[in-house]
């Protein structure tokens, strides 16, 4: 498992890389964290491994109660010290965490790929909208309570624990959804919450515009 | 049955929250309990896709049971981590800081009496995990208690928010008493706790609403 996504990983992160001395200012940090998400894809795959070799439970068990929860702390990480040290702007950070959350997608995406026997068209739409909406939506919404760590510290520290938890829940029905017979609503689910969220923004925006 | 039924309409809430919440011109005190609504929400639709897609480990509260957690987050969110700094300036706040304790002091009590006190028939790490599940009740009950009991502030946050602090206080306690009902055996037990949460969730949502009618009239 960790060979092939290690494999991956090469093949897809030092074209990336090399974009990186081209690429300049925000472009540049979008990129480098797009990357960041492919590494922590990379990690989490080892620290779901570790678990499934050393600990007392099967990778169902395991997919469905420790990765979402492993993987969301590991995609805020990189966030969390990036807001932390560079106190970057606001929609630089929310850039950079859906960089994080796409990223992520993409390498996971690529391994399931490699790794099914039954690779579709079909299948490849499931992944792609599928979990390419779910870790962005999820590392945004960390992304979002992270924002608040210099305006807002108190309401930072029990607001993105908050959104953190509901990440964890929305990645563990996700990763149900999508091993079961219902896989469509794997789809379903991540994407009404994306149209939701969106349709929302666009409102804020616009009320803000006519005020 | 009653259970899905009450997970959809928990949902359909859930999301109609969010939908009319974002880009309204409210103070974000009053947004933010919202989040404790979508927490509940994941929370249901977890144990119903578990349940449904055969996911269900027997007697192990699940991921699930974080949404419990983070919506908890959410309230406390409100009272500590917004409105606390606006209302309490330090200055003659030390009797209701003192009081305050009382509320997360009780809920401990009901923590212990329910969870931790059962017999044998539940696993220690299940009733450590279910603790841990509840801890954000306590700071979260104790905000509430201290802005019931703090003199009127200018903003008139706390005079607006005293329903909706009392519907927290009372659906914290609901909470533990829904845990431990999601922890017994019978069915019809199970969705009566359902049932009374969800209750309590519109009563706070309720409640909010009543409070945000009350800041607009007084600005």
């Amino acid at each position: 498992m960790e060979a092939t996504l290690l494999t991956l990983f090469i093949a897809i992160a030092i074209p990336m890389t090399m974009m990186l001395f081209v690429f300049k200012g925000k472009q540049r940090t979008v990129m480098a964290f797009l990357l960041i998400g492919f590494y922590v894809c990379l990690l989490a795959g080892a620290i779901n491994s570790i678990v499934l070799k050393y600990g007392a439970y099967d990778k169902y068990y395991i997919t469905v109660n420790i990765a979402p929860a492993a993987e969301e702390i590991l995609k805020a990480l990189p966030i969390l010290f990036f807001a932390f040290v560079w106190k970057p702007e606001r929609q630089l950070l929310l850039e950079c965490s859906l960089a994080v959350g796409v990223g992520f997608a993409v390498l996971e995406n690529a391994f399931f790929m490699a790794n099914t026997s039954d690779l579709s068209l079909w299948f490849s739409v499931i992944r792609g909208f599928g979990a390419g909406m779910m870790h962005g939506i999820c590392t945004l919404c960390v992304g979002y309570g992270i924002t608040l760590i210099h305006t807002k510290r108190k309401l930072f520290y029990t607001g993105s624990m908050a959104i953190l938890m509901t990440a964890i829940v929305f990645h563990s029905i996700y990763n149900v959804l999508i091993q079961s017979r219902y896989s469509v609503c794997g789809v379903v689910l991540p994407a009404v919450f994306f149209l939701i969220l969106i349709t929302s923004i666009k409102g804020k925006r616009k009320n803000y515009g006519k005020n | 049955m009653i259970y899905y039924i009450t997970a959809i309409c928990i949902t359909a809430c859930s999301l109609f929250l969010v939908w009319r919440l974002i880009g309204q011109k409210i103070p974000m005190y009053y947004k933010i309990p919202a989040g404790f609504v979508c927490c509940f929400a994941l929370e249901l639709l977890s144990c119903a896709v578990n349940e449904i897609c055969g996911a269900s480990f027997f007697g192990d509260p699940g991921v699930g049971a974080f949404g419990i957690f983070g919506g908890f987050c959410f309230l406390l969110s409100a009272n500590y981590g917004q409105l606390d700094s606006l209302v309490d300036d330090g200055s003659d706040t030390a009797r209701a800081r003192r009081f305050a304790l009382l509320a997360p002091a009780l809920d401990a009590i009901l923590i212990v009496v329910l969870l931790v006190g059962l017999d044998g028939e539940i696993a220690l790490f299940n009733k450590i995990m279910f603790v841990v599940i509840l801890l954000p009740i306590l700071p979260a009950s104790y905000f509430c208690l201290k802005h019931l009991l703090l003199p009127v502030d200018a903003f008139g946050f706390l005079r607006s928010s005293r329903l909706y602090n009392i519907a927290v206080l009372a659906v914290g306690v609901l909470f533990i008493c829904y845990l431990r009902m999601q922890m017994s055996d019978g069915d019809l037990i199970k969705n009566i706790g359902t049932v009374l949460a969800a209750v309590s969730v519109f009563c706070l949502v309720l409640s909010c609403g009543k409070g945000v009618k009350i800041w607009k009239q007084l600005f």
